[in-house]
């Protein structure tokens, strides 16, 4: 997959997902589809609410992490695929900053891969947030 | 040889800058990487973060022959 695949500049459109859940609708071997979005929270920071986080990341180790990320989710899950999109830039508060599918024949394949992918890029990828306010801004922190 | 720094995160502002530059002996082991950096930033000493260079993880073993940019990456906090 090429490097700039997996990354949107901006808020992800929630129909951005719909080509591929099609496409796996169509595949007689999937049995479910499970779906994560996330979206940015107007959380209560000094400084005001977050009104935007702002995404940079190092893109070429992020790509190659994200890639990876989604190997060892078929891998181990044993799922039939994994589909990542992540934003860089601003995403407003109430905006979609992530998306993770997966195909599985089976549910518990996926959500396990599903909580593995999106714990992994939290945890792993060289993606990095700036939570916007009002006053200025604070540095992500994951938990 | 002179390479460009890149920080990211909470790097950016211990640095001041995005990019910066810093001269190095090459070649280095990875390893040796980190104290170089620190002894040219000391606001970075003690700070948690990976070197990459030339867009690449490399383990500490590895010799640095060449290198253009090195990136400074904290903890993730995508998502």
């Amino acid at each position: 997959m090429a490097e700039d695949d997996f990354f949107v500049d901006g808020p992800l459109r929630r129909d951005l997902a719909d080509a591929v859940r099609a496409r796996w609708a169509r595949d007689g071997r999937v049995g479910a589809q499970a779906w994560f979005f996330g979206q940015i929270r107007d959380d209560p920071i000094p400084g005001g609410r977050v009104t935007a986080i702002e995404y940079d990341a190092e893109r070429v180790i992020a790509a190659q992490s994200l890639a990876s990320i989604a190997d060892r989710a078929v891998r181990e899950c044993a799922c039939r695929e994994v589909w990542i999109r992540h934003s860089l830039g601003v995403v407003p508060a109430g905006g979609v900053s992530f998306i993770v599918g997966v195909a599985a024949e089976h549910r518990g394949a996926a959500f396990d891969a599903l909580r593995l992918t999106v714990d992994a890029v939290k945890a792993e990828t060289p993606i990095f947030g700036k939570e916007i306010t009002a006053a200025g801004y604070r540095w992500k922190v994951n938990q | 040889v002179t390479v460009t720094v890149r920080a990211y995160g909470p790097l950016i502002d211990v640095l001041g800058a995005a990019t910066t530059t810093l001269a190095l002996i090459l070649p280095c082991k990875a390893s040796d990487l980190r104290p170089a950096v620190d002894d040219a930033f000391p606001g970075l000493r003690g700070l948690n973060f990976r070197i990459a260079v030339d867009h690449r993880l490399l383990h500490e073993d590895t010799v640095v022959d060449a290198a253009a940019e090195l990136a400074l990456l904290p903890p993730a906090s995508g998502g």
